[in-house]
């Protein structure tokens, strides 16, 4: 028993140097959901603002409807599937880096996730938020600013955290168009050693470590938030 | 100073507001009284254009409030609110809360805003509150932080909604007494109440308002003696 983790760990990690593709899967996985989520922060924030500005104001419709369709369509198809039409439609013929295509995959979907976690957070602050700021002599866009996101965002970081841990789960994915990310070292090792077990459990420990640390995170802030709330 | 003429809001097919007028002059303190649901909240905020009249003018200081170019924003910081539920901002400490506008809207700079801060907080006896976040306070203690928050951006006018029906019996004393004090300093008010003693004792006019229409409008002293049905009627009932 003993000597077969020991020989399978070395067949998988040490002989050949194979714990570079551990380490490299590693940070690639890290640096595409650190990066996606930024963007989907971004994207998710200017979304929500948009919908929030229609909802409130009557204003922005075109753009309105816009980005109404663009959360539909990315919350209606498989991530697989948008991320192989950026890949083979999109860059096509460029020759870019799959890395970035995958942040950027990832990034544009998360966007639209993130977009109604902020939306349901802006939605969960009481109307007298905004009147107050505006009886104060604030317009929309600076009640939006000074008042209403900080509350809004602060209110939603914990699902922020829940959708970075997703997106390390979901870039696993990426093994398809060839990103050198931990699934798809594990499956590199595993074609080399023939032997599947050891490398696909010993990732799956790696996913479980850094997903269940992060929970861990996340559920202490939302403690916090809590507590800072009554 | 605040000129209201021929008001009229609709809620979809409700006639909530009814051509409304009336005026308010420096140093007034006009009180708004009338049965729950008679418009007195919709006519309030109005005033300061959180609802958007159906017709009819709001003159405040030369500048026609219902015209598309007028200057909301800059007209609302001479235009203080007070609301029923308070509404601090929650996130910021009472402090930050004081010097949020004033500052931001560069009405004062930050040493200004922060002094004045303090003396206010001094005059209303919560200065060891001022870091502290609005959740940890008494609705006594929130109302009364909100009205020198309306105070910093040294408004000419002060509209109050129902300042004390959310407070617990024993709050409404203190909020009330902050709110005479204001009075006694000659600021403009007006205030809509419930409390009908409190009305009596400091208001100059009184507007009672039933189903969307002004049923009185005149001096403190004309309406407590009316000899009118509906506001006698209307006395016997708040008086219980
Ligand atoms: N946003 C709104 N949409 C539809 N109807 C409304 C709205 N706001 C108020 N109303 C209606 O307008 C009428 C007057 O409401 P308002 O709140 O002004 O009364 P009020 O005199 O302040 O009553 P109270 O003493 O209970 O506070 C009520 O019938 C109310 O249901
Ligand atoms: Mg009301």
């Amino acid at each position: 028993m003993f000597k077969y983790i020991y020989n399978s760990f070395y067949d998988s990690v040490i002989y050949d140097d194979r714990y570079k593709f551990i380490l490299e899967g590693l940070f690639n996985t890290l640096i595409i959901a650190l990066f996606a989520v930024f963007i989907g922060f971004i994207i998710g924030i200017i979304i929500a603002i948009i919908r929030h500005n229609h909802d409130t104001n009557g204003k922005l419709k075109v753009l309105n409807r816009i980005v109404v369709w663009y959360v539909n369509i990315v919350r209606g198809t498989p991530v697989l599937l948008q991320l192989m039409i950026i890949y083979y439609v999109i860059f096509k013929s460029s020759d870019i880096s799959v890395v970035i295509v995958g942040i950027l995959a990832f990034g544009l979907n998360s966007g639209a996730y993130v977009s109604e976690i902020i939306r349901s957070g802006l939605n969960a602050i009481d109307k007298g938020q905004m009147e107050a700021g505006l009886a104060l002599g604030f317009n929309y866009a600076k009640t939006m600013r000074y008042i209403i996101m900080p509350q809004g965002v602060r209110n939603v970081l914990p699902a922020l955290g829940n959708e970075f841990i997703t997106l390390i789960k979901e870039t696993s994915t990426g093994a398809y168009i060839g990103i050198m990310e931990l699934t798809k070292a594990s499956d590199i090792i595993a074609s080399r050693t023939y032997d599947y077990f050891f490398p696909l459990i010993m990732i799956a420990c790696i996913y479980l470590v850094i997903t269940l640390g992060l929970t861990n995170l996340v559920n202490k802030m939302e403690v916090k938030l809590f507590n800072a709330k009554c | 100073m605040l000129s209201v003429k021929h008001l009229k809001k609709k809620f979809g097919k409700i006639n909530v507001l009814k051509d409304i007028s009336f005026d308010v002059e420096k140093g007034d303190i006009l009180a708004i009284v009338g049965p729950s649901g008679s418009g007195k909240s919709t006519l309030l905020r109005c005033l300061n254009m959180l609802e958007v009249p159906t017709s009819g003018k709001i003159i405040f200081e030369g500048v026609n409030l219902t015209s598309k170019d007028a200057n909301l924003p800059l007209v609302r910081e001479k235009m203080g609110m007070v609301f029923q539920q308070f509404n601090l901002f929650d996130h910021l400490t009472v402090m930050e809360n004081l010097t949020l506008a004033p500052i931001k809207l560069k009405v004062m700079g930050e040493g200004n805003a922060k002094r004045k801060a303090i003396e206010l907080l001094k005059m209303i006896d919560l200065y060891d509150k001022m870091d502290s976040y609005p959740s940890s306070l008494s609705g006594g203690q929130k109302q009364r932080i909100a009205i020198i928050r309306t105070l910093m951006m040294e408004p000419d006018i002060i509209l109050f909604d129902e300042p004390t029906s959310a407070l617990d019996p024993l709050m409404v004393g203190e909020v009330l007494d902050l709110i005479k004090r204001l009075a006694n300093s000659n600021k403009t008010m007006i205030i809509v109440s419930h409390e009908i003693n409190f009305v009596r004792n400091i208001a100059s006019k009184v507007l009672f308002l039933d189903e969307g229409k002004v049923q009185f409008y005149g001096s403190n002293k004309e309406f407590f003696t009316s000899k009118n049905k509906y506001i006698k009627e209307f006395l016997d009932k708040v008086n219980n």
